[in-house]
């Protein structure tokens, strides 16, 4: 953007914007979106620009009011400021990629090569009757659109692999493993490591998920699946014996969502070395912690 | 005191009679691997992954003493 428009759209945001009052009788300036959408169309930016506008200038966009208290405007911009990448916009992916825009993640990159069939009706949130045969990673952006247009999407369908990896990720603040197959985990890790960026890893089978964070030092993987050797072939996906019902990927993907904001905004306490496990048939989380391995 | 035993996901279907919330209560009469017990309840070592005793990751041939909680774990990888 260039400083006249940049001075333009602070002005328009400015005369745009009005003051509430909550029932605490705390004041705050917030933007409508219909303003947002008109002063992005008039200024020739992006909804983005102006939502990040705004809050540089301590206005809060109406969508995000409901996050204050829990999350300051000074995260808010911090978080609108931030690039996640999801790997994956299937089960765990499809509810990541929602839950990150409507918390406002500024750019979301989707990495999928699949297409929606019948199956994932069962599961998958931005599967639905419209999308199958179509792209996942170009549904993610449709709907990201509706969600909140605020959000930039770099949509990828196309498998990731170890001649992409690098090139798709980097310049990613987080990275969410949101894949089907052990296999293709183990390329994502190899990815992450080497660009040096943490990774949000998320599992499940059944009733039954986990969750674990994974920096660049970290053994990883390793302690979950054993060595990456033994799991080249597992393409197929070991959740098709026990199946994956529609409730699981919704807590094991806010879990993850959870794990990224608390790498964003360096807050809470971060599965590092353990893992979150979830049984929601019996009601047990429990972190189960890794000790130090040799590599 | 006995070892508490937890299966996870596919793990469970090796004991048709496994009831997730209790899991299994195993009395040992002195000291016993990890290995040992699997066997000893006829779980495939080869597909445990994970093995946490108390909380915390062991290896297979890790040994027990009585009165710990052992969660054992296959691979998942679905999403």
């Amino acid at each position: 953007m260039s400083a006249k428009k940049q001075i333009n759209i602070q002005d328009l945001i400015s005369s745009k914007s009005k003051k509430i009052v909550d029932e605490a009788g705390s004041e705050t300036l917030v933007l409508e979106d219909a303003h947002a959408l008109r002063i992005a169309k008039e200024c020739g930016c992006k909804i983005y620009d102006v939502y990040v506008t705004a809050l540089k200038n301590g206005i809060c966009p109406y969508r995000y009011l409901r996050n204050r208290e829990t999350i300051s405007l000074k995260q808010q911009l911090v978080l609108a400021e931030s690039r996640v990448a999801v790997i994956g916009a299937g089960g765990l992916g499809g509810q990541v990629i929602l839950l990150l825009a409507r918390i406002g993640i500024g750019h979301l990159i989707v990495v999928d090569g699949d297409v929606f069939e019948e199956t994932n009706l069962n599961r998958q949130a931005l599967c639905n009757k419209n999308s199958l045969g179509k792209s996942k990673a170009k549904e993610a952006l449709a709907s990201v659109e509706t969600v909140n247009p605020g959000i930039k999407v770099s949509a990828y369908p196309v498998k990731l692999d170890s001649s992409n990896a690098v090139e798709l990720l980097t310049g990613s603040d987080v990275i969410v493993d949101a894949l089907d197959n052990v296999s293709d985990r183990f390329v994502l890790e190899d990815a992450c490591k080497k660009l040096g960026i943490p990774l949000v890893h998320g599992a499940l089978a059944g009733f039954e998920g986990r969750v674990m964070t994974i920096f660049p030092d970290d053994t990883g993987l390793k302690n979950l699946y054993g060595n990456k050797k033994g799991n080249e072939n597992s393409s197929k996906s070991p959740e098709a014996v026990p199946g994956i019902p529609s409730l699981t990927p919704c807590l094991i993907a806010a879990l993850q969502t959870m794990e990224v904001l608390k790498i964003i905004l360096r807050r809470g306490k971060i599965f590092k070395n353990a893992m979150l496990y979830v049984d929601i048939e019996t009601g047990q989380m429990n972190e189960l912690v890794f000790e130090k391995q040799k590599q | 005191m006995p070892l508490k035993i937890l299966l996870s996901s596919t793990l469970r279907k090796y004991l048709p009679d496994y009831d997730p919330v209790k899991g299994i209560s195993f009395s040992v009469g002195g000291e016993i691997t990890v290995e040992e017990l699997c066997e000893r309840i006829n779980i495939p070592c080869a597909k445990i992954k994970i093995v946490m005793v108390n909380g915390k990751s062991k290896s297979m041939e890790h040994v027990l003493k009585g009165n710990e909680r052992v969660g054992l774990f296959p691979p998942i990888g679905g999403g």
